[in-house]
């Protein structure tokens, strides 16, 4: 069965990006997912699969809240950030195959408030549930006071700068082009705020090699997407976004970092080659690329393994102007986790559809036919989605 | 004791469980570093794995190893979340490629950051934390 093409985005929805909001997860997906059925032309009763952010909401509470009585798909992706991309192809494959006929995938959080303790806020969930890796990482890991992601990855960045002689400026220019596009988006927690190399070097080390601006940030938010059969989206207000393509890679072992045998080889090395062979495209021909930021060098790598450029080369790459919005390759044009805000990647797919339908303002790549999106989560766990104008 | 400007938090000690458990027990017992290792092939394997990856046997023992590696990579951290951390940072987690074949996390405790390299030698050693946890040490070997 050919799946290339067969499902289309066609409603996208997003809250404001903010530090200490005073809604609950319930409340930010529920806001989000209205948003996006409304986008879609639909009623939450056309709503028959949810794929709902695992751990935080459940699709029971999803379709209770909205009025969704006929749901026949409701699964959880869990590859912690990798998941939005992921899900898309869960939806996919739900719609393609008929068991489904209209698919609300969503996430939404409370990473900023969950995390700080203020009196006047409501109570939240703190965490979804712990990671597929939990006990890896509390047998092996957190004895030597290793316990958060930064320090987890620094595990095989630290390896991979060295052996690549990947430089801390090409990481700043990462995080200084996501900040520049987070200019032109009204929705971007850090719009309006300047970073210039000077405030890159002046931020703290966190884990070596990464500093506090190679950070993505703490962010409450949701965000969600209506996807139907292409067929159906003829019949609804937006220009489709069609999935050409997609996959999901786990590194191996996908719990246990130190002992795989390439630990440079993440879960997106092994998903970009499938997702570009069922899209029968290859990585140059994309307009724009929205990379799961969740640190600079995390998309350093991403870009490596996607294949538009080389294993090393992704320094010089990103230095030669290629990932800003006039360069070969804009790169996360709404400004990223790193600027924009952490939605777990599920706000790269909102902005990919707003490329695409050439409605994102400011941030427009003109007349941008194609384009892709990355996940990154857990371990290295790794999502990919190519996808076109309608 | 009683200011709790002066509490002191201590280490974290996990409660391992199934072949965890008895990797970290062979550890306590001996005082040495242990290694699951096949019995079908042989091949050393690190986490502790139900079965081979590569015949696929579920026989296994826990060996000791020598200790003796390299420095495969490393974490410098200059920031934790973990409280009973915090004086020491910046330190150093080692991710310790052992001659036997596996890689192992650590602590290392002889060398400041800005003398750690990869490929550096080093030698690996445990040291009992309770009844059921091993805690590894990772010397620069000088
Ligand atoms: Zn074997």
């Amino acid at each position: 069965m050919d799946i290339s093409g067969k499902v289309a985005i066609v409603g996208v929805g997003e809250t404001d990006y903010v530090r200490g909001s005073d809604r609950s997860v319930t409340e930010l997906v529920l806001d989000a997912s209205m948003q996006a059925i409304q986008d879609a032309g639909l009623l939450p009763s056309d709503i028959d699969g949810v794929i709902p952010p695992p751990g935080y909401v459940t699709t029971e509470e999803i379709a209770a809240n909205l009025g969704m009585p006929e749901v026949r798909y409701a699964v959880e992706v869990r590859m912690g950030g990798a998941s939005p991309t992921a899900a898309l192809q869960s939806a996919v494959m739900a719609l393609a195959s008929g068991v489904a006929t209209n698919v609300l995938v969503t996430f939404g959080w409370n990473g900023y408030s969950a995390f700080r303790k203020r009196p006047d806020a409501k109570k939240t969930k703190r965490l979804g549930d712990p990671g597929p890796f939990i006990d890896v990482s509390r047998n092996f890991y957190a004895p030597y006071g290793v316990r958060s992601a930064v320090q987890w990855y620094s595990m095989y960045i630290q390896r991979y700068v060295d052996l690549y002689g990947i430089t801390a400026e090409a990481a700043a220019q990462v995080a200084l082009t996501c900040r520049e596009h987070a200019h032109l988006n009204d929705k971007a927690l850090m719009g309006g705020r300047i970073m210039t190399l000077d405030d890159y070097f002046d931020s703290p080390l966190i884990t070596e090699p990464m500093r506090k601006l190679d950070c993505c940030l703490e962010t409450d938010c949701a965000a969600a997407l209506v996807l139907t059969t292409t067929e159906r989206a003829k019949d609804l207000p937006h220009k489709p976004v069609l999935w050409l393509g997609g996959a999901e890679g786990h590194p191996y072992p996908a719990d246990e970092i130190t002992n795989r045998p390439d630990m440079l080889k993440l879960g997106l090395d092994s998903a970009a080659p499938r997702a570009f062979a069922m899209a029968d495209v290859s990585p140059s021909d994309m307009d724009f690329l929205q990379i799961y930021d969740c640190f600079t060098y995390v998309v350093l790598m991403e870009l490596e393994a996607i294949g538009i450029c080389g294993k090393g080369e992704a320094g010089d790459f990103v230095k030669d102007g290629n990932i800003g919005l006039n360069g070969k390759f804009p790169m996360n044009t709404h400004g990223g986790l790193l600027s924009q805000g952490h939605c777990w990647g599920l706000n790269h797919i909102v902005e990919a559809t707003h490329q695409l339908r050439h409605d994102a303002g400011k941030a427009q790549v003109e007349n941008c036919e194609l384009g892709l999106v990355t996940g990154y989560g857990d371990l290295g766990d790794g999502s990919i989605a190519v996808l076109a104008r309608g | 004791m009683s200011d709790p400007q002066q509490k002191s938090y201590k280490k974290y000690i996990p409660n391992p469980e199934g072949l965890n458990l008895e990797l970290h027990l062979k550890a306590v017992e001996t005082g040495l570093l242990h290694i699951q290792r096949c019995l079908s092939c042989d091949k050393a394997r690190q986490p502790p794995r139900y079965y081979c990856s590569a015949c696929f046997s579920s026989e296994y023992e826990f060996v000791p190893v020598s200790g003796e590696g390299f420095m495969y990579s490393f974490a410098i951290n200059h920031f934790t979340v973990d409280r009973a951390w915090i004086e020491e940072v910046p330190y150093v987690t080692a991710v310790v490629q052992l001659v036997e074949g596996p890689r192992v996390v650590g602590a290392l405790r002889n060398a400041e950051p800005q003398d750690v390299n990869l490929g550096d030698p080093v030698l690996v050693s445990v040291e009992p934390r309770g009844e059921e946890f091993a805690f590894i040490w990772v010397d620069k070997v000088q």
